[in-house]
């Protein structure tokens, strides 16, 4: 394309520095748009910035609060991660959520004589199993069916959500509570607090690890190199060998298993029981988190806590300066859409044309 | 004769090879005129310059007598030039008459409609204006093409292998619309490497090899024999020695193989031969006629519709592209950049995606990457492949580069059949001949190799037997001596004029 003599081309090899900037960069560039978002507020954009801030990491409560809203969306961006690596568009990270916390909650109501060693890991399996179960029909839709991913995944989560709303109003509503919920899980179920007086628990260092496991099968093992095979061409990785739909079941499960964790970690970790809402949007904020790491598990952690860090913070950003919650979604929003914009930077550059390059014309005749 | 078109030493460089090399061509009005020559001949570069797609290094280009300079095919239609591409450009989601109105000012779509009908009745093209393109055949497709063309009041029509896509009633259906078009005026360039529809159709023909005219000739002053000779006969370059191998037993036997391609069409029609321990078994032929389905059913990326494929005695048919691979099967696929490598992982990482799963690559399900650096190191240094390192994505490299990183992992694993489809297309003549010396070298440790390549000099350089395959079929197996003797009839036949018993 052609702007004036401003020239748009391909470039030939995407230098490697970009793929560190271009994020960086989006999520700058995207505070910078909000400030004016702010500035419509009536408040001095450095001054919410501050709090925002403040609000995340200003004291040790902060900081853990941060890190327990980390563990959510580091469970949903590693999967995204997974499923995106090998061009499987699973959003349906919410539905998976919401089935990992009723696969979990059902653990922990059902299991009650078990001791802690015993029942945390067996919720934790069993959660994973049902996010990766319920993952694995939208794979099916799309092999069987050839029905698109994103379509069906997106429905899945509705259906989800709620199938655990009309669970907590019905089966398993605990009478003796106004809102709809199941009973409290058994006290054995919980996940213990790490850090006394915080809501720092289990579910936290259990998220950490399991970027680092994510990281070690995309990248160290066999399984990770078929799915990035796959992903990144699947007539090649066809012509090598590598079955390309069973590459495709098992990420799908492995994705779905993991956000599957995210719901066992609200689940037992924060709320105790099942309720309507245990997630607010934890699942659709895992692509965000996922693509600003650019699929990258380690990367997603610090993409985990910067969005972890939007949400904890704007309460105090609110509290101090007025400025309205609502507004760190819009800036979720903006830094999204900066990063997907800018992300195209990695394969276009601009190039002056000189002066021998101009377009031609007619020689004889006119048109 | 009034001259429609005149090119005068037109010539168009790619990176890496000439395309066209000072062409003359000239067109008559009201005649059709046949570009004949094989695939790379330079016969669609010089219609893409005609038509405003590519602008040429040098020549100069002449519409009734004036010279134009054409920046993009708007220049071209606005001087009566059409053309219809080998790969249709239709827009599917939308009808007849809105793609034929694209890029065009128009009224009511009901007059356009009207208009198109008038036309179509004219020319015999019959299609209906409101029907959705991804409703029709690739028949019906091609006339709206055409149509697109006359509605914008071409005096020129360029068709680019028009016939690939036809049956041989909508072929003959094409010919009578051709011959209404230049019974009214028209003048038709007509695209093919078919001898016997250019004989047919054409008034005069214009012959083209390696980016240069050979010949123009008046279809009446010539034979099929004589433009198979000008399509395919060249001087010898420099030949490889082949080495003298003892030929052991048959590794590969294929019988009766038949298969269908992706649009469903038939593509191999019981196709039945066998190769030896040590032998090259080269097929011969112009692209698209079932030469890349072929490799496919072999290799285990295509279902067969009938016959038996066996390798070493073992039966092929059914088993898995990973499974064929493990009996000794490589693969050096045709389209190197979308099958045979995987771009955007590393160097290191394509060496071994064909044995990664097991070891020494994968130590219990877990990638060994010392071993893997190893090997690449090694076979970048044996094949003398240029990297900066075996690190690099390897989308950076270069085709020729590219194509060693293929052969380095389908030969290190010292397989007892290569499959190599168009093994050195679109590479230097440094690198054709490498990989040349290595197919001969893998013949030398006993390999047998099939060969499938347009490049007729490299099948007839270097097979112990010549296939020669037309429209799925085979239709003559030569020996050495014998193809390479009277190279006109390997010409007839992959035109299908000639069939050996």
């Amino acid at each position: 394309m052609r702007i004036g003599r401003l020239l748009i081309e391909e470039r030939p090899v995407p230098p490697l520095w970009i793929r560190f900037v271009i994020p960086i960069v989006s999520v700058l560039l995207g505070l910078f748009l909000g400030s004016f978002l702010i500035m419509f507020a009536k408040v001095d954009p450095l001054k919410a910035y501050y709090y925002l801030f403040y609000g995340a990491w200003g004291n040790k409560y902060f900081i853990t609060e941060t890190l327990v809203k980390m563990s959510p969306l580091l469970f949903t961006g590693l999967a995204v991660d997974v499923a995106f690596t090998a061009k499987f568009w699973n959003i349906g990270m919410e539905g998976q959520l919401y089935v990992g916390a009723l696969a979990s909650v059902w653990v922990g109501l059902t299991f009650t004589t078990l001791p802690s060693w015993l029942i945390i890991p067996l919720a934790l399996v069993v959660a994973f199993l049902a996010g990766a179960t319920w993952a694995l029909l939208a794979g099916f839709l799309k092999y069987r069916l050839r029905a698109n991913e994103v379509v069906t995944t997106i429905m899945m989560n509705y259906v989800m959500i709620l199938l655990v709303s009309s669970i907590v109003h019905g089966p398993w509503r605990d009478p003796r509570t106004f809102w709809p919920s199941s009973p409290i899980v058994t006290r054995s179920a919980f996940l213990p607090i790490l850090i006394k007086g915080t809501r720092f628990h289990l579910g936290v260092v259990i998220a950490l690890v399991t970027a680092v496991v994510v990281y070690i099968i995309l990248w160290k093992t066999t399984w990770g190199y078929s799915i990035r095979a796959v992903g990144a061409n699947p007539k090649g990785a066809n012509y090598a060998g590598i079955n390309v739909v069973r590459t495709i079941v098992l990420t799908t499960m492995i994705s779905g298993g993991v956000a599957g964790l995210a719901g066992f970690d609200q689940a037992l970790g924060i709320q105790h029981q099942l309720i309507e809402n245990i997630s607010p949007g934890y699942g659709f904020m895992g692509v965000a988190v996922g693509l600003l790491s650019r699929l990258h598990p380690i990367g997603t952690i610090i993409s985990a806590v910067f969005f972890a860090s939007l949400i904890t913070g704007s309460e105090m950003m609110q509290r101090a300066t007025g400025v309205p919650v609502g507004l760190t979604y819009a800036l979720q929003g903006i830094v999204l859409i900066v990063l997907l914009a800018t992300m195209s930077l990695e394969k276009y550059r601009l190039r002056l044309l000189k002066g021998s390059e101009k377009g031609g014309g007619i020689k004889d005749g006119t048109l | 004769m009034e001259l429609a078109v005149e090119m005068k030493g037109i010539t168009k460089i790619f990176p890496g090879v000439i395309a066209c090399d000072g062409v003359d061509f000239s067109l008559r009005k009201g005649e059709i005129h046949s570009l004949l020559g094989e695939n790379g001949a330079g016969k669609t570069t010089l219609m893409n310059i005609l038509y405003g797609l590519y602008k040429p290094e040098s020549g100069s280009i002449f519409l009734n007598g004036k010279e134009v300079y054409l920046r993009s095919p708007r220049d071209a239609i606005s001087f009566g030039i059409g053309m219809v591409h080998q790969h249709f450009t239709l827009v599917l989601p939308l009808t007849v008459v809105e793609n034929i109105v694209m890029g065009t000012k128009y009224g009511s779509l009901n007059l356009v409609a009207g208009k198109i009908k008038e036309l179509a009745d004219r020319y015999g093209l019959n299609v209906d204006p409101w029907a959705y393109i991804w409703q029709l055949s690739m028949g019906e497709r091609q006339r709206v093409e055409i149509l697109k063309a006359l509605y914008r009041d071409v005096d020129v029509l360029i068709l680019d292998e028009p016939t690939t896509v036809l049956t041989f009633q909508e072929t003959e259906e094409l010919f009578s619309v051709l011959k209404k078009m230049k019974s009214e005026g028209k003048s038709v360039i007509f695209i093919s490497h078919k001898l016997n529809e250019v004989m047919e159709i054409s008034d005069r023909i214009t012959v083209l090899r390696d980016g240069k005219v050979i010949n123009t000739v008046n279809k009446a002053d010539t034979s099929q024999k004589e433009l198979a000779k000008m399509m395919v006969g060249r001087e010898v370059v420099f030949r490889l020695q082949r080495p003298e191998v003892r030929i052991g037993g048959v590794v590969l036997e294929l019988k009766d193989v038949s298969c269908l391609n992706d649009k469903g069409m038939v593509a191999l029609k019981g196709v039945s031969f066998d190769i030896r321990e040590g032998e090259i078994f080269g097929i011969a032929g112009v692209a698209g006629n079932g030469q890349s389905e072929l490799a496919e059913v072999i290799t285990g990326l295509r279902p067969l519709t009938g016959g038996s494929i066996r390798l070493l005695g073992e039966d092929l048919v059914g088993r898995t592209p990973r499974e064929i691979r493990e009996v000794g099967v490589s693969h050096v696929p045709e389209d190197r950049m979308d099958v045979g490598l995987i771009l955007d992982m590393t160097v290191k990482e394509n060496f071994v995606s064909d044995r990664f799963y097991k070891p020494p690559v994968s130590r219990s399900g877990f990638l060994n990457y010392s071993y893997m650096n190893e090997l690449a190191k090694d076979l970048i240094q044996q094949y003398g492949i240029k990297t900066p390192g075996v690190d690099a994505v390897t989308r950076i490299l270069s085709g020729g580069n590219l194509q060693k990183i293929v052969l380095a992992r389908e030969l290190s694993s010292n397989p007892r059949l290569i499959v190599a489809a168009q093994p050195t297309q679109g590479l230097d003549v440094g690198t054709t001949e490498y990989i040349r010396r290595l197919l001969l070298e893998e013949k030398s440790k006993g390999a047998a190799i099939l060969l499938i390549s347009e490049d007729l000099e490299e099948v007839l350089s270097l097979s112990d037997r010549i296939a020669v395959m037309y429209e799925g079929e085979i239709m003559g197996i030569l020996d050495y001596d014998r193809a390479n003797k009277d190279i006109e009839l390997v010409g007839l036949m992959m035109a299908g004029a000639e069939r050996l018993g």
